[in-house]
């Protein structure tokens, strides 16, 4: 596919092997860890039990981390970078509008992503690391957070929340 | 729970349009200043032929056909609701000469060999 020589690069949003929570502010404090106790655990059983399997990677890698299909894909000159994207509605380079749009917008993909596993995953997940029980307590409690944030648009904008984005980007060279 | 008793919660699901809004989401992610030093890390070069697997709408693919001189970007879907928003976009923005969005697997890639300089992706592993 690539020409000799040419790159082949993948931005990786590693908030999804689990070191940082994607939502920072003042929403209960005890149920922030908890969705972020949930969502990494989710998140390992997923990468683990599903996403190896479509993608043939190598089941016994734990991490489940592409790092290492870079090298053994044979690509060479590997390097491997990051970005931390934050998103705030109370940052003042957003108009007001955008910062409310922001907000639901990125509630609701966080509450799709997991709607969207149940639909599909939620049999294997379960039998794999992530009880069932476990799952419908995540999407609630997401839930109840996407509705406090967004039930008042002024509220992200006044309370200084913000949203990260963790990226890694990583390249590497065909020979 | 386990007996059934509590489904999640279908309000999720109302007014659905995921590409619609990972493009907003999307849109804030990367700050311009940033942009430049993206393209390094991927890997864009100018006059470049870029290959996006798995693009939904199209943003990267549209990022960098903005952002590298003479980039010919292709992206790469089987979401044909996001690629149709994507099209739009590209036509929006003036960039049909430089991005070509196209409806495919990332399992049964329709390109032949040796075809691209840069092959990328963004979340899709």
């Amino acid at each position: 596919m690539v020409k000799r020589g040419g790159i082949v690069s993948a931005i990786l949003c590693f908030c999804h092997s689990g070191n940082l929570p994607t939502y920072h502010g003042r929403y209960l404090e005890e149920e922030n860890h908890r969705i972020d106790y949930l969502n990494l655990k989710l998140t390992r059983a997923f990468r683990v039990s599903i996403r190896s399997r479509i993608l043939g990677f190598d089941h016994e890698v734990l991490s489940a981390d592409v790092f290492p299909q870079f090298s053994k894909l044979g690509l060479v000159d590997i390097e491997i970078n990051g970005h931390l994207g934050v998103v705030s509605p109370s940052d003042s380079r957003l108009n007001p509008s955008d910062a409310a749009a922001y907000s639901v917008a990125r509630s609701q993909n966080d509450l799709d992503a997991l709607t969207r596993l149940w639909d599909r995953h939620v049999d294997e997940l379960d039998s794999d690391g992530f009880p069932r029980e476990e799952f419908d307590e995540l999407i609630t409690l997401t839930q109840d957070r996407h509705e406090y944030l967004t039930a008042n648009p002024h509220r992200s904008r006044q309370m200084g929340e913000v949203f990260s984005q963790p990226l890694l980007i990583m390249r590497g060279t065909r020979p | 729970m386990s007996d059934g008793s509590k489904e999640p919660k279908e309000t999720a699901r109302s007014g659905y349009f995921e590409g619609e809004r990972l493009e907003l989401v999307w849109r804030f992610a990367y700050r311009p200043e940033f942009v430049p030093l993206l393209m390094d890390y991927l890997g864009v070069l100018p006059q470049s032929n870029v290959l996006e697997v798995g693009c939904g709408t199209g943003f990267l693919s549209r990022l960098i056909a903005k952002s590298v001189d003479g980039v010919q970007a292709t992206g790469l879907d089987t979401d044909r609701a996001s690629l149709e928003l994507g099209r739009a976009l590209v036509a929006a923005e003036d960039l049909e000469d430089h991005v070509k969005l196209i409806s495919g697997s990332a399992f049964e890639l329709p390109f032949p060999d040796e075809h691209f300089d840069t092959v990328t992706s963004q979340t899709l592993l």
